[in-house]
């Protein structure tokens, strides 16, 4: 079984699991790891088990994960009391970046310590990463006086985007970008990343990255499929 | 130049502060309390931050290490709960701790500790599938919503303990089956471990330096109890597996809750990234405070 974990709220997800033949992917939210029947054992993980649409399902029969959930956040537990849901959000998550980091199949991505979708840096860091690498970046501001970031893009400007799987460019190579793409992805230590560009004219300029797989990219799709062994619904 | 931030209400920090004092370090002290008079931003066009404390600029490009003990902004008064100015306060609180962060992430400057390693404490049953491979035993565990599930595990133990799995502090307790069942339907997921029965050893590591102490006391969680601290040795290869368990963390310091049975089977029930250890910092010339206070000058 594919899981497919992913927000509540995410309406998309509910979609994508459809793209997988004979229902070998289930879609997975905070809602059935908190509100249906779990056991999870450490140190003997293998015996333990989760609820999905009412199926008890071993941890022995999940055969790869796709993780559209980078944080948990409170308003995920909205069957929780108010009051709890903040203290309820951290254990979920803790919960989850183990339950991830335990299972023996394919994890995209693996979690870290910090993020559920693995170790890919801040903004600001994946921006000083880009310039230690000589690559050139959209010109950004960062100040805690101020309620949000400034970047600083011209109106003719493209976005495009890269994504990067399993070593491979898989959408959007370009010679501009593909090596940088790489060491980016290499220096999270992530099987997935997409990876966002500014364009104007010849200049390309890094704007930032995500570890989120992108379920709208037929490539990625495909891709993924093939990594699991699996076959994919046109 | 040494950064820290903290608050000096917070003993740990204070000693530390007291013997870089002593050590006539060049010390900075970023007052987490005036958190609002705190400023940090990042050009990408200079590739630099900048750090504003009180309308002054704070040389970071001098820092050589830096020790950093940030609290919950949200406990400081008087931020009235809804109002306009609370939210300002929590955006900008918000962002200087994320901006802190990824200045400590990429600083070259010696940091204890940086915030992603720090980070494997956020979940306890993560950070235990780095700590069994060290050599330590690790408590049988369970995360459950099922009273069954959680009945049937506790009747193979001779107690059941039940925690936090995230670092926010939660009081260890002993439970009962039958508290446990009058409140089974209002819980979500619990975090249960079989009650390991032993003495309570306490290891600081700071760098390559361990201190251990022993604490007796009649509560599980002795934090909240009468409880006795006192210096004990431990044996050669449990200072080996300490010093290993800090090393596989990638921490410069690190607070680590052991418990040895009377067959002298060693177990580690959880690592704390950035200890509180003025608790257990019995001696007189607070030695586990200069330790750290050495390891910030010997930058």
């Amino acid at each position: 079984m594919i899981l497919i974990l992913a927000s509540i709220y995410n309406e998309r997800a509910k979609s994508y699991v459809k793209q997988f033949p004979d229902s070998s992917a289930s879609l997975i939210t905070c809602s059935d790891i908190a509100e249906h029947k779990l056991k999870i054992f450490y140190p003997d993980f293998n015996n333990s088990e989760i609820t999905i649409a009412g199926r008890t399902l071993s941890v022995r029969e999940i055969t790869g994960v796709i993780n559209l959930l980078p944080v948990v956040l409170p308003e995920e537990l909205f069957f929780f009391p108010e009051k709890e849901r903040e203290y309820q959000s951290a254990e979920i998550q803790a919960l989850l970046t183990f339950f991830l980091s335990a299972l023996s199949c394919q994890v995209i991505n693996k979690p870290s310590a910090l993020s559920l979708n693995g170790n890919v840096n801040s903004h600001v860091n994946q921006i000083e990463f880009a310039i230690q690498c000589k690559f050139p970046v959209v010109k950004s501001l960062f100040d805690s006086s101020k309620v949000s970031s400034h970047f600083k893009a011209g109106i003719d400007e493209e976005i495009f985007e890269v994504d990067y799987f399993n070593a491979e460019i898989i959408s959007n190579s370009t010679a501009e970008t593909d090596d940088f793409v790489r060491k980016l992805a290499s220096h999270a230590g992530v099987i997935y990343l997409k990876v966002f560009f500014s364009k104007m004219k010849k200049n390309i300029r890094f704007l930032r990255a995500s570890a989120i797989p992108d379920i709208e990219n037929t490539a990625l799709h495909k891709a993924i499929c093939n990594y699991l062994k699996i076959k994919s619904i046109p | 130049m040494i950064l820290a931030w903290g608050i000096m209400s917070d003993d740990t920090m204070l000693s530390v502060y007291n013997w870089l004092k002593i050590l006539h370090a060049d010390i900075y002290f970023l007052n987490h309390s005036a958190i609002e008079g705190s400023r940090m931003k990042f050009s990408s066009t200079t590739h630099s931050y900048q750090l504003y404390d009180c309308g002054q600029t704070v040389p970071l490009e001098n820092i050589t290490a830096a020790y950093l003990r940030p609290y919950d902004f949200r406990q400081y008064e008087p931020i009235a709960e809804n109002s306009n100015q609370a939210r300002k306060f929590t955006i900008r609180a918000n962002q200087f701790h994320f901006l802190i962060n990824a200045w400590a992430e990429s600083s070259k400057a010696k940091l204890i500790n940086k915030p992603s390693v720090e980070a494997s404490n956020h979940s306890k049953l993560f950070q235990s599938r780095i700590i069994q491979p060290c050599g330590f035993a690790v408590p049988e565990s369970l995360v459950s919503n099922d009273w069954e599930t959680i009945r049937l595990f506790a009747s193979g133990f001779k107690g059941l303990i039940y925690k936090s799995m995230s670092s926010i502090r939660s009081i260890v307790k002993e439970i009962s089956l039958s508290e446990l069942h009058s409140r089974a339907d209002k819980i979500g997921p619990g975090f249960f471990q079989e009650k390991i029965s032993g003495k309570n050893i306490r290891v600081h590591v700071i760098g390559g330096q361990v201190f251990s102490c022993l604490i007796e006391s009649n509560e599980i969680d002795y934090r909240y109890a009468p409880h006795m601290i006192s210096t004990i040795e431990i044996p050669s290869d449990i200072q080996s597996k300490c010093l290993l368990l800090t090393q596989k963390l990638g921490l410069l310091i690190a607070g680590i809750d052991l418990m040895v049975t009377a067959d002298l089977k060693w177990y580690c029930l959880e690592v704390n990234p950035n200890p509180g250890f003025s608790f257990y910092d019995v001696s007189d010339e607070k030695n586990i405070a200069r330790a750290v206070a050495e390891l910030l000058t010997n930058s």
